[in-house]
């Protein structure tokens, strides 16, 4: 590119910034080339200040061209030093930022507030201000357009604008910006966007307070508005069942913030990479929680449960733990338990039935035993104690007749229908279950127990 | 005194229901209408249709034979969902039981909704309710990835 550098100086300021392009031959240095590379246009109007920049550049590559006498080369740009004079440049280009920014953050305001009314207006007042509406709508269209062309002045222009607006409104989070958002901010409307097409219908809402942890996650990536209010609801969130996750303590903790200190219920099954930390972060922020069930959750150790609850329980603001599921964590000795027992106080409490069942080993959170862990009447360890599905089943065991009652060690169950096998036939499955013979032949008899409905095929079995 | 006992409900198309007091008042809000106004015996609902409030009014009544009964409830309400698949009606009906507020009706049939959303994915959810997906990709793939661990076993897209 030939440049004719003894021609530029001859040239007022005022007629080179009124005709860019002449400027604008690629001896643009830094910043400004920047500035086209963005795509904006070149200003119609620049501060004095930044006139001057622009007068020393051309002084500065008159002179480096004098110096260089290989300045005929093509990629002449490159070889211009950035800062000959060592007079900071960027320095000036800053100063001259911070003037658009205020300027701009001026129009900003200026321009949201044309939008807000343009808002308001949508909702409130619909389609009778049509004519309005597109008034105000395209006058801060033309705000954007001037906006821009005053923006473009010089290299960081955009990235300011864009972080004057995160300063003089709140921060933008999608999360909470109503679904038209978009829209306004680009300028330009989508269809059927008066009639909320495409928006859930208000029923659905009524429906999330009925799913679970894991749908509740899913739906929040259908849309806007039930990301927001999947997210800010702390009613739905006020009891967390995760069954078999791979949740670890930070999310967990995240999880559980958006109860909002309303959690009252946190049930963990076989969630193995929880904690103790992160089960303490959770109860100190959620003082009204009073069921914890942990089962198989093995990364959890009983001292970690037993710190717990005991810093929950001796706290005055907080209701304390009432029900416990700890079933599956290792260490629980006769002393710990005991501890557990008092903090809670569950001193012989009445205990509906639990059967054993393969889906379903652990005591269910909804059960009102205080905690799940017994001692077994027979053997005297501590482990869940099934009942047997018939009350009349009794086992003789020393010449009495005793309770069927027991740890699955000491009596061995069906993993179908909970009943004891020792004195009946039974098989065991691939996984180590045992099956009862009744369950075993049930998909085979499935239709001659629907025709003798009437008798209970399930008879005890008379020992 | 028959006419004591009942009491007429017009739906916001101008149809009128007869029902009982007795399975009337089961909606909290009919019985609050019925306590402050005890003279006037027909009710407008504006907000609830002839086909929805004919259902509710099935509901009720049967909820009022069933007493307290709970098997008894149970086998009445499988038997009031039976054939209710239409996402439109359902939606009607949940607003209905909202507006008269029924608890019994509008936990039987977001239970339902909730049922049918169980393990679903997010595009299974838009298609089905008609929602349009308003997120940019970006905010999209930062929604999924922020909790990544709990979308297994959640079809995926």
């Amino acid at each position: 590119m030939a440049l004719n550098y003894s021609r530029r100086p001859t040239y007022s300021f005022e007629d080179t910034f009124v005709s860019p392009m002449r400027v604008a031959d690629g001896y643009l240095v830094e910043g400004v080339s920047e500035k086209n590379g963005e795509g904006y246009s070149t200003p119609c109007h620049a501060s004095r200040g930044e006139a001057d920049t622009w007068n020393f550049n051309f002084w500065r590559d008159r002179v480096d061209q004098c110096s260089l006498p290989e300045s005929t080369s093509k990629d002449i740009v490159d070889l211009l030093p950035s800062d000959p004079f060592e007079m900071d440049i960027q320095t000036t280009f800053t100063a001259i930022t911070g003037y658009y920014q205020g300027l701009l953050s001026g129009w900003n305001l200026f321009q949201n507030n044309a939008l807000s009314f343009q808002h308001f207006q949508k909702l409130n007042l619909g389609q009778d201000h049509e004519k309005q509406h597109m008034s105000s709508h395209s006058f801060s269209n033309i705000i954007h357009y001037g906006e821009k062309l005053n923006a473009a002045g010089n290299a960081s222009r955009y990235g300011v604008e864009k972080r004057d607006t995160g300063g003089a409104l709140p921060p933008y989070d999608f999360r909470f910006q109503p679904s038209f958002s978009s829209e306004l901010q680009t300028g330009e409307r989508v269809e059927g966007d008066a009639d909320f097409e495409g928006m859930p219908h208000e029923a659905l809402f009524f429906a999330l307070g009925y799913l679970g942890v894991k749908d509740l996650l899913s739906v929040e990536r259908v849309c806007r508005s039930l990301c927001s209010t999947v997210h800010d609801d702390p009613l739905l969130w006020m009891s967390i069942h995760l069954n078999k996750t791979e949740i670890t303590d930070d999310f967990l903790v995240q999880l559980a913030r958006r109860a909002q200190g309303k959690l009252q219920c946190l049930s963990l099954v076989e969630c193995s990479k929880v904690t103790g930390d992160g089960l303490r972060r959770v109860l100190e922020t959620n003082p009204l929680l009073t069921k914890l069930c942990v089962p198989g959750c093995t990364n959890i150790s009983i001292e970690g449960i037993l710190n717990n609850v005991k810093m929950c329980n001796s706290n005055r603001d907080a209701r304390g733990i009432k029900h416990l599921r700890i079933v599956g964590i290792c260490g629980l000795t006769h002393e710990i338990f005991e501890q557990l027992k008092l903090l809670l106080g569950a001193a012989g409490s009445h205990q509906n039935q639990h059967f054993y069942h393969r889906e379903n080993r652990y005591l269910p959170y909804d059960d009102d035993r205080a905690i799940d862990i017994e001692v077994c009447p027979r053997c005297e360890n501590l482990r869940l104690v099934y009942d047997c599905p018939y009350e009349s089943c009794k086992i003789k065991v020393k010449g009495s007749d005793e309770v069927c009652r027991g740890c699955i060690v000491c009596i061995p169950r069906c993993a179908q229908c909970g009943r004891c096998v020792a004195n009946t036939e039974f098989m065991e499955n691939f996984c180590l279950d045992l099956i009862c013979s009744y369950c075993f032949k049930l998909p085979l008899e499935y239709k001659d127990m629907e025709e003798k409905k009437e008798g209970d095929p399930h008879e005890p079995v008379r020992f | 005194m028959a006419e004591e006992n009942t009491i007429t409900l017009k739906s916001s198309d101008g149809k009128e229901f007869l029902i009982s007091k007795k399975a009337a008042t089961l909606s909290e809000t009919i019985k609050a209408m019925v306590e402050e106004d005890n003279s006037s015996s027909v009710f407008p609902l504006t907000v609830v249709d002839s086909k929805t409030l004919a259902d509710v009014i099935t509901f009720l009544n049967k909820h009022v034979d069933c007493g307290d009964d709970d098997d008894k409830k149970k086998s009445c309400d499988e038997e009031f969902m039976a054939g209710k698949d239409d996402m439109k009606d359902l939606f009607d009906l949940v607003v209905a039981a909202n507006y008269l507020d029924v608890k019994d009706l509008l936990d039987l049939i977001c239970g339902k909704i909730a049922d049918m959303m169980q393990g679903k994915s997010p595009e299974w959810v838009r298609k089905t309710f008609n929602i349009q997906n308003d997120f940019s990709p970006e905010e999209e793939a930062k929604v999924r990835e922020e909790y990544a661990w709990a979308h297994e076993g959640v079809e995926e897209d």
